[in-house]
């Protein structure tokens, strides 16, 4: 069952910044390694994801760099900066704590 | 084995990625970002190692079809032969339509004759009901488009038939004897128009006399009327052998309008003058002329009607049954 589309593109910056905070990538790189993680559950387009990461590194999060690509060919390489990591942790604290909160109305909710 | 593009495929990636960048206005940096991500996309379907899903294979179905808008005009003339009017029904709608507004012009003219004969000569008598007939062909022409017009719909809902289809030498000897024998009826109408006319001029009530002349006229009018109908429309029906494309209803139209022209003309001139061998005259040959030719170019218009009518189905049913064109990506 897929995703809620509002919800995908609500966790759009996280999910970017967590993958690139793991292993510097090219765009269609970095799309084919979330949509093997997500293994199904939602599927990212092309035209969904460089909006975000050009928006990312004119932010100062992401700054990016050509080099050669393991297919040898050169490829425009995203590495998360200090202030993307920075966003990184903010947005997981943000999200923990909505998990926090729905996970209590779910308790709320189950109560007897 | 691995795929590599070739100079072709490179040479239309970068045209792509560059009327892109021009439409869009983007940074130089990014034709690169764009041209690579595209090259690896590309690869990637030829290497096997990205899927090829139901849409995309729709995409590519599509495409190697061909574009749907010019394949659809190119299969109309030949693949559309089960959503066609019938032609039976067709001639129907029109024989009825032209039959009403061919008796109700006759009845105007013969109510108009009587005011026309109070204060005219009798060569300005004939120019003017030769110009009043001509207006009436034109009036009773709107009246059949609006009517044809109206039944469309209908029409175009029914299945085709296969109408009968008869070798051009049994067509065009057919058509002789028909329209010898509507030279004949149309002679007759015309002497019983000349007393009718007479009945009129000499009648001192209006509305009695009118309608009396009228019901005379009928029986007179009414073999000619027919004929006249008929004659279009059976020229429709032979011709028709279930190809309609536009080149041959245009030449159904004019080869009809041609020949009924040189046949009729030909035809009113030898029983004119066999009836009256005294006053065939130049005028008298001239205004029959004008008439005629006033008769063929409404009768030839019918025949146009139908191509009209027959072209509009078509596109109406193209439009229809066309699926929609909702290929674009969900990026």
């Amino acid at each position: 069952m897929g995703l809620d589309k509002e919800l995908i593109g609500a966790t759009t910056r996280i999910l970017v910044l967590s993958a690139l905070a793991k292993e510097p990538d090219y765009g269609y790189g970095l799309i084919k390694r979330i949509n093997v993680v997500a293994d199904g559950l939602f599927e990212w387009h092309e035209g969904t994801v460089y909006p975000v990461l050009h928006k990312l590194e004119k932010e100062g999060c992401l700054r990016t760099q050509w080099q050669e690509a393991d297919s040898g060919r050169c490829r425009k390489y995203y590495y998360i900066t200090a202030k993307g990591r920075e966003m990184l942790t903010e947005r997981k604290r943000s999200w923990r704590d909505l998990n926090v909160v729905v996970g209590r109305l779910g308790e709320i909710g189950h109560a007897p | 084995m691995l795929h590599e593009l070739t100079p072709e495929t490179r040479k239309q990636l970068a045209a792509l990625c560059h009327s892109l960048l021009d439409i869009h206005g983007l940074k130089p940096d990014a034709y690169d970002e764009l041209y690579t991500h595209l090259e690896d996309k590309i690869l990637a379907y030829l290497n096997g190692e990205e899927a090829v899903t139901e849409k995309d294979a729709l995409i590519l179905a599509r495409e190697h079809f061909g574009q749907p808008e010019p394949l659809a005009s190119q299969w109309q003339p030949v693949a559309t032969a089960g959503v066609q009017a019938p032609l039976r029904k067709l001639l129907a709608v029109l024989a009825l339509g032209t039959l009403i507004v061919l008796t109700a012009k006759q009845i105007t003219l013969l109510i108009m004759l009587k005011a026309v004969l109070a204060w005219g000569t009798p060569t300005f008598v004939r120019y003017t009901m030769t110009l009043i007939d001509l207006s009436a062909n034109l009036v009773a022409l709107t009246l059949l488009w609006a009517l044809v017009k109206r039944w469309q719909r209908p029409i175009m809902e029914n299945r085709p038939s296969s109408p009968l289809y008869m070798p051009l030498p049994v067509r065009i000897a057919l058509m002789a004897v028909l329209l010898a024998a509507a030279a004949v009826a149309v002679r007759w109408f015309q002497n019983s128009a000349s007393e009718i006319n007479a009945l009129i001029s000499q009648s001192s009530g209006w509305s009695s006399n009118t309608l009396r002349a009228v019901l005379n006229a009928f029986p007179a009018t009414f073999p000619s009327l027919l004929l006249s109908i008929a004659m279009p429309l059976i020229w429709l029906w032979w011709s028709d052998n279930g190809s309609r494309g536009y080149k041959r209803l245009v030449w159904i139209a004019a080869s009809y309008a041609i020949f009924q022209l040189f046949f009729f003309y030909t035809t009113d001139i030898i029983t004119y003058g066999i009836s009256f061998p005294l006053n065939v005259y130049w005028f008298n040959v001239g205004m029959t002329l004008a008439s005629m030719v006033g008769y063929q170019i409404a009768y030839a218009a019918v025949a146009l009607v139908v191509y009209i009518m027959l072209r509009t189905t078509r596109l109406a049913h193209r439009s229809q049954s066309e699926p929609p064109l909702d290929v674009a990506q969900d990026t």
